[in-house]
């Protein structure tokens, strides 16, 4: 075979050698190439091979064909077949070659290909304040793709307020879902959260897209870290904490208000 | 439990009654937001006065207890202009009065030497006596002696009508004998008022403490019916240290008194009141200390009120025979409403300075 590696529609020439290593000559030869399937059939170059063999310790070229490839994968030939006669016996006999592969490699096919850039406007925030992740998407090729979804997961210490006019709200949760984004085109979405909870929170944007020929899933994950707010200490108590001293004050006051009236003319 | 009265009329007579309301109190600044009054007894106290200003002023006297005379400004130390409005007035005083139910005794607290309060008290004394059976004692206050002719003589003639009034007593405070108390005037007054209004106070639970071996009302009348109809309370507080002995006489020695006077020369009759804890009542002590004054005076009331874990403190009651304080004041008194007739005779003969002027009328200089 003169290559062992190609790709769909190239074309392949396969030589049949034959040799003969018994102790008599082999006569009334026939060669069949055999057809090897995932392969086309082109045309023969060279038939006109010897039907009597003397025995040797050399090859003769038997059989030239061409075929074209036309599958993927790796692919073993059919083995070729040589019939041939014994000059003692007159008797028939079968030989089979050996069977090379081939590397037919897939088809190139264009698709499309998505990138996705976040980047948020903090790093740290405090609590009850309010965080902006930008969504950068950008196709880099000449093909368009489709079934777009960008979904941002993140922890419950963070609460989604708002975004771009494309995020939608389905099952409470945010999301993009844009049916087609055409070649090269490239677009910025932002989504607002706000911390309610302290500590780390994990925010992933998740992209989701049809390349043409697959779904691709992509992510890009970041941790936010929420540091307690300026008088948050105070949201910790229960509402009773602070209404008792309110209310105390309040009769206090009260109770001043009215003595003090009662002595005054 | 008494039913008790106690009306305080003019500015001074309003100072002591919302002195007597503090102590009550407990005598904190802002002990009225924060206690009850403590009074043994139902008091009802009333301040009266004419100018609004001074009933303004009180702090511890509730609003509705203070009646306005509406007589412009007071009556600027006129005993004249004072009885006139009394009189104007009386149906609205003697009404607030009846509205606070019936009494068992009333305390009329005044000074002698002003307008309102040393005109009004001999009148409202009088009314009270027509219409209630209760006895009417008065406190009044005499002035110190540099004030003035005209509250000398305002002083002179107050207590001669208190006298004539019916009241069953006149409790002597003297504010030229206790100017010592305080710094400036200001001071001087709050604490005078402070001393009489826990002499006050410990009066009102002596004769209303439902102990054993204690004075009641009873007493008080007999020992206030005694003398010329003047008296005087002391006071003292012992420490815990000095024997009983000294602090009683302490209580009616020149350091206890309101009013100055030699008790076992010019006493009639005493009550003396104990109170403290039970360790510090020797009935020896006492009865030394007691008998010392009543083989001087005559009878003494005594009364003992236990409070377990308080310094010893005694309470005098004492009714004068004759005052020689009081005689200096007159003295003085009639001096006083001399220089003010010599002093109209005065105006008089200007009057004539005038006439001589008006030998010129309708004359034109000529030139
Ligand atoms: N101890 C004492 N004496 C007072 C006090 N205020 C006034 N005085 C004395 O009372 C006399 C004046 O009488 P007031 O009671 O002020 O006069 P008033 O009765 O209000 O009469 P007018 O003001 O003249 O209408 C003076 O001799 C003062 O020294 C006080 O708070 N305590
Ligand atoms: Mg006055």
């Amino acid at each position: 075979m003169d290559k062992s590696s190609v790709n769909i529609g190239d074309t392949i020439r396969v030589t049949i050698k034959a040799r003969n290593t018994g102790s008599g000559t082999a006569n009334r030869i026939t060669i069949d190439p055999g057809i090897s399937p995932g392969f086309t059939f082109k045309s023969s170059i060279y038939t006109t091979y010897p039907s009597e063999l003397a025995v040797s310790t050399t090859y003769t070229q038997m059989y030239i064909y061409e075929v074209e490839a036309a599958k993927s994968g790796s692919i073993q030939l059919s083995p070729a077949t040589a019939t041939y006669s014994s000059s003692f016996f007159g008797d028939d006999y079968t030989s089979s070659s050996t069977r090379p592969t081939v590397t037919v490699a897939e088809e190139q096919v264009e698709t499309s290909d998505l990138e996705l850039t976040v980047s948020q406007d903090k790093t740290k925030i405090k609590r009850n304040e309010k965080i902006t992740y930008t969504v950068y998407v950008r196709n880099v090729k000449d093909v368009p793709a489709s079934t777009i979804k960008i979904t941002p997961v993140f922890s419950n210490n963070l609460t989604y307020v708002s975004g771009s006019e494309e995020v939608d709200i389905i099952n409470d949760k945010p999301i993009i879902q844009i049916s087609n984004y055409g070649a090269r085109y490239e677009d910025e979405y932002k989504f607002t959260f706000k911390a309610e909870g302290v500590g780390a929170s994990n925010l992933t944007v998740k992209l989701t897209y049809n390349n043409g020929v697959e779904d691709i899933t992509k992510e890009v994950p970041s941790v936010i870290y929420v540091e307690e707010g300026k008088y948050d200490y105070l949201s910790e108590y229960p509402i009773y904490v602070y209404l008792t001293p309110i209310l105390i004050i309040v009769a206090i006051a009260g109770w001043l208000y009215w003595r003090s009236n009662q002595f005054r003319m | 439990m008494l039913n008790i009265l106690m009306v305080g009329t003019g500015q001074c007579g309003n100072r002591i009654l919302d002195s007597i309301n503090r102590e009550a109190f407990g005598g904190g600044k802002f002990s009225k937001y924060y206690s009850r009054q403590k009074f043994p007894s139902r008091v009802e106290t009333i301040a009266v006065n004419t100018a609004i200003n001074d009933l303004k002023e009180l702090r511890y006297t509730k609003a509705k207890d203070r009646i306005h005379i509406p007589n412009l400004h007071g009556v600027g130390a006129n005993r004249m202009v004072g009885k006139q409005c009394f009189n104007d007035n009386k149906d609205l005083i003697m009404r607030t009065i009846s509205e606070r139910g019936d009494f068992d005794v009333a305390f009329v607290i005044t000074s002698s030497s002003g307008g309102t309060g040393s005109s009004f008290s001999p009148l409202l004394i009088k009314e009270l006596k027509a219409r209630y059976d209760f006895p009417v004692y008065s406190i009044v206050v005499l002035p110190f002696r540099e004030e003035g002719s005209i509250y000398l003589q305002n002083s002179a003639f107050c207590l001669k009508e208190m006298r004539d009034s019916g009241t069953d007593g006149i409790i002597l405070a003297d504010n030229q004998f206790l100017k010592d108390v305080g710094g400036d005037i200001q001071s001087a007054y709050d604490g005078i008022n402070t001393m009489v209004a826990e002499r006050m106070l410990f009066l009102l639970e002596a004769l209303d403490s439902e102990m054993m071996m204690v004075t009641d009302l009873g007493d008080f009348k007999t020992v206030m019916s005694g003398g010329a109809g003047f008296a005087t309370i002391g006071y003292s507080k012992g420490d815990g240290k000095s024997p009983v002995r000294s602090v009683i006489h302490d209580s009616f020695s020149p350091k206890g008194l309101l009013f100055s006077s030699n008790v076992f020369e010019e006493g009639s009759r005493a009550m003396i009141i104990l109170r403290g804890d039970r360790k510090y009542l020797n009935i020896d002590d006492i009865s030394g200390e007691i008998d010392k004054l009543s083989s001087h005076i005559g009878h003494v009331f005594k009364g003992v009120i236990i409070r377990s874990g308080e310094a010893p403190r005694v309470l005098s009651v004492l009714t004068l025979e004759t005052t020689a304080e009081l005689e200096n004041l007159y003295t003085l008194a009639v001096e006083a409403i001399q220089m003010e007739k010599e002093k109209r005779d005065r105006m008089a003969l200007r009057k004539e300075a005038d006439a001589t002027f008006s030998k010129i009328e309708g004359l034109e200089p000529q030139y």
